[in-house]
């Protein structure tokens, strides 16, 4: 009977916990999906009138969807997929700085999305400057898979079930006395283990280290936080940053990319030249 | 004597034709002298030279006012053949003396030939006062000898503006008095650093007159090729050797004296070193045009000539068919580069990279040669009929203008290949490669319309009071049940009491299902039997008491003490004294009886399970 109760409770909890998941936020899944609904509808209208070469009414038809999209995100309904369908919008409507960081946060939420690094693939290969962001290499995508292809929010619950998992194994091992569950509950350590260090690292690469795209047209980076400050160079909408420090209405950052060009030789080395300053408002964090 | 007439033919076509090519030539008259300079009453030897001719006159000497002619001529004849070329020379020397000191031209020499009348250059002579010797040779013999007239280096090159990579002859040439002893020759070439250099033959001897001295003449030459296109300087090229001056010695009485023994030793020679530097040489090296370079051009300068062999001719797809591509002419053969296929004909052939043999055919005149490139092409299809067409193209300094020769394509027959060949999903003449896409325009990827999938991503596992509870509690709880399971382990093995009343309810459950067993059977006795004793068992585990110490008198007490409920312990006491009743009476009982007893009995154990 006490056995039957402890795997009562634990199952109920379990509910409680994936449960809380879907009724949460300020609207509910119902609502939010009538507006994603009536959001795409309007991006496909306005695809189809500008393939009537009705650009006008395509302009104003994606400019619709663009604030449909953003009152979902608003109303604290979050969704890769809207993120990924307001990129696109930003896009058609010309703002590829905007389509960018979208982009970059929908595929937080989806990284197996294939689609979405396609769409970033074909806005970056219009800049002429190149890309100088710390890619992983290819084996180690391979090797720690999980950690590459799950987002923060899988990686946490896959934690948990491998936590209730151990949990249940040891409590086994003592009630009912199955001696093979020892093995069975060192893999579930070492992989509980493994998980953790994973998830530690995914939150501390998420929150920890801030990530911006410039959304401006064109910006200068200067030398300290205030217009006052001598320009150091341009960067172009779209451009990826590293967000080092907050001041007033300034960003510290540090440029990814390559400005090797407009340097001497002399100075090609020097990390702190791509670093400067930014006004916050042509920066959109990730 | 049968023999003497094939031999005479024989003779007679060896050099029958070149004695008759001897004698069609028109000779040539030369003159020379030994020295240019001489002491007023030195001889110096006049030598009137005859090149073609031997059945010439005698030359009739100048009027010779300042010198006397002593005996002679002497005359002296010579025949080489040489490379099947036979030259004959005749010469007529006479030994004149000075009579005064002064410049003097000795007027040109005249011999009748054929009708003809032949001229020698005058020559200049100068006779000096007889001055006592001060030289550095020998002392004892008061005279001096000029030796930088004797020996002396010239280093001069076949242009002086040349193209980037045209070949250049240099030579280096040694003269010194015809007859002058000399050993430990030593040349020590310039090195330039802007040229790559080729050795051209061995080295030259022959003789030539400067200033009416006759000279033995050593050239040497080597071909540059300048990598560098300017003012480009060549260093100058140095020369030693020693020359060897017989001494003459007064007569001794001394037997080591003796000259005979002293040409033994060498103590007659004097080895006296010479050594010789040539000028530095200034050429313009001009950069090749730019107009008119063909795309192919891989910098072969010089004069060139490509034959083009294919073998085999017929072959199966995929088979292999070398490409001979012989490359011959003047000029840096070993810069020479891969000449083109044409691309046009080379759609349809695996291409490998070519073998390159390089040959020097000829060093003498300028460095000749051939590169032979043997090259591998792979037909694919049997559709295909001919090798592509090769080009290769070069700068020809001498028209200075590019030329490119191109071989005409080969005619080849290529069968169907054994192996299965591959699906081709590109259409035959589509105008473009094979597999190359073509990308129209570049756009971004649809929207995300999976309604399914649809839900919010935003709600943070962590950030749930629910998860946190579940962190934080999941470790207490598990504690203390390990606490409560150990505890409940310790009293299991230490507290009998405890352990009887722990195992009470599975002991019942037991018993029961072994009890309705004999319910099946029928056997009324046995079932009685086994009843009683599984209440009394249970009521004696829950107690702590023994068994044997509950009996229907004392049970009201031991129970009531312990909080049962009168009426609980009534219906205990009506089933026990109804298996008492069961156990003794004579007669059988029904099953639906012995079921109602026993579910009677269950009631029972239950009410006190909740009781005690």
């Amino acid at each position: 009977m006490r056995e039957k109760n402890i795997l009562t409770f634990l199952i109920l909890f379990f509910m409680l916990l994936s449960g809380s998941q879907t009724f949460a936020g300020d609207v509910t899944r119902e609502e939010a999906t009538d507006v994603f609904f009536k959001a795409n509808e309007e991006y496909n209208a306005a695809q189809k009138e500008m393939a009537a070469k009705k650009e006008k009414e395509a302009l104003e038809k994606f400019e619709h969807a663009a604030q449909l999209y953003e009152k979902l995100l608003e109303s604290n309904f979050i969704s890769g997929q809207i993120y990924y369908n307001l990129g696109n919008a930003y896009y058609r409507q010309g703002m590829s700085g905007r389509a960018i960081l979208h982009y970059r946060r929908a595929e937080r939420l989806l990284p197996r999305n294939a689609d979405i690094k396609a769409n970033i693939g074909l806005l970056k290969s219009d800049f002429e400057d190149k890309e100088a962001m710390h890619q992983a290499p290819e084996i180690l995508k391979i090797v720690c898979f999980w950690y590459f292809f799950l987002n923060l929010n899988e990686i946490t619950a896959i934690t948990i079930y491998m936590y209730l998992a151990f949990m249940a194994s040891i409590l086994s091992i003592i009630f009912i006395r199955l001696q093979w569950l020892r093995k069975v509950s060192i893999v579930f350590a070492s992989c509980l283990l493994v998980l953790v260090i994973s998830l530690g690292l995914k939150a501390h690469n998420q929150y920890s280290i801030e990530r911006g795209v410039v959304i401006a047209d064109e910006c200068e980076i200067r030398y300290g936080p205030g217009e006052e400050y001598e320009p150091k160079f341009a960067i172009h909408e779209g451009a990826e940053v590293k967000i080092e420090e907050e001041r007033n209405k300034w960003y510290k950052v540090y440029v990814y990319v390559d400005v090797e060009d407009v340097r001497d030789e002399k100075d090609k080395k020097d990390i702190e030249f791509k670093k400067g300053w930014i006004p916050k408002a042509k920066v959109g964090k990730i | 004597m049968k023999n003497f007439y094939p031999i005479v033919f024989v003779i007679f076509i060896l050099f029958g034709n070149n004695i008759a090519s001897v004698y069609a030539t028109e000779i040539k008259l030369t003159v020379s002298v030994d020295k240019t300079i001489v002491e007023n009453g030195g001889v110096i030897r006049f030598t009137i030279g005859v090149h073609g001719a031997f059945d010439t006159d005698q030359p009739q000497l100048p009027p010779l006012e300042n010198f006397s002619t002593g005996y002679g001529p002497t005359v002296s004849t010579q025949t080489k053949i040489v490379n099947n070329s036979v030259s004959i020379y005749r010469g007529f020397s006479y030994r004149l003396v000075a009579k005064k000191t002064g410049k003097f031209t000795i007027g040109p020499a005249t011999l009748r030939y054929k009708g003809k009348i032949y001229k020698t250059n005058p020559v200049n002579v100068e006779v000096v006062e007889r001055t006592p010797f001060e030289g550095k040779v020998d002392k004892g013999r008061g005279k001096d000898i000029d030796i930088s007239k004797r020996v002396f280096v010239e280093l001069s090159t076949d242009k002086k503006e040349a193209y980037i990579y045209e070949q250049i002859t240099r030579s280096f040439k040694l003269y010194f008095q015809k007859g002058l002893p000399i050993d430990n020759l030593e040349y020590i070439p310039s090195s330039p650093k802007s040229f790559l250099v080729e050795k051209l033959g061995d080295e030259k001897r022959y003789e030539a007159v400067r200033d009416g001295i006759l000279y033995s003449v050593i050239e040497l030459r080597t071909a540059l090729f300048p990598v560098v296109s300017g003012k480009i300087k060549i260093p100058p090229a140095t020369f030693k050797c020693n020359i060897l001056i017989q001494q003459q010695h007064r007569r001794s009485w001394d037997p080591f004296e003796n000259s005979l023994f002293n040409e033994f030793l060498g103590r007659n020679e004097y080895r006296y070193p010479v050594e010789r530097s040539t000028t530095s040489l200034k050429l313009t090296i001009k950069p090749l045009p730019v107009s008119g370079k063909p795309k192919d051009f891989t910098g072969a300068v010089g004069k060139f000539t490509m034959d083009v062999l294919a073998k085999p001719t017929a072959v199966k797809a995929g088979d292999p068919i070398t490409l001979t591509i012989n490359i011959s002419g003047k000029g840096n053969i070993q810069t020479i580069g891969e000449p083109t296929l044409a691309p046009e004909g080379s759609e349809g052939f695996e291409l490998y990279p070519a073998e390159v043999n390089t040959t020097i055919t000829d060093r003498e005149e300028g460095i000749k040669g051939r590169k032979l490139f043997s090259k591998v092409i792979e037909p694919q299809y049997e559709n295909i009929k001919a090798t592509p067409a090769i080009s290769f193209s070069y700068f020809d300094p001498v028209l200075e203008k590019y030329q490119t020769i191109t071989s005409k394509p080969i005619p080849i027959t290529v069968e169907q290949s054994d192996m299965e060949t591959p699906i081709r999903f590109s259409l035959e003449g589509a105008g473009r490669a094979k597999g190359q896409v073509r990308i129209l325009t570049k756009d971004i990827l649809p929207i995300m319309s999976n309604l399914h999938s649809f839900k919010n991503q935003g709600l943070l596992l962590y950030k749930r009071p629910f998860f946190l509870a579940f962190i934080f509690l999941t470790p207490i709880l598990f504690v203390i049940a390990c606490i409560y399971v150990q505890n409940h382990r310790e009293l299991l093995q230490t507290d009998m009491g405890y352990a009887r009343k722990r195992r009470a309810p599975s002991q019942m459950k037991k018993q029961f299902s072994d009890t309705r067993r004999l319910v099946q059977h029928g056997n009324s006795t046995e079932f009685y039997a086994a009843l009683a004793k599984t209440l009394t068992d249970y009521i004696a585990n829950k107690t702590g008491l023994s068994p044997a110490s509950i009996t229907l008198e004392n049970i009201s007490d031991i129970l009531g003490s312990r909080g049962v409920s009168p009426g609980t312990v009534e219906k205990l006491k009506q089933c026990l004294e109804s298996c008492d009743h069961g156990r003794f009476s004579a007669g059988q009982h029904s099953k639906d009886k012995l079921e109602d007893v026993l579910e009677t009995a269950e009631e029972v154990t239950k009410l006190l399970e909740r009781q005690l």
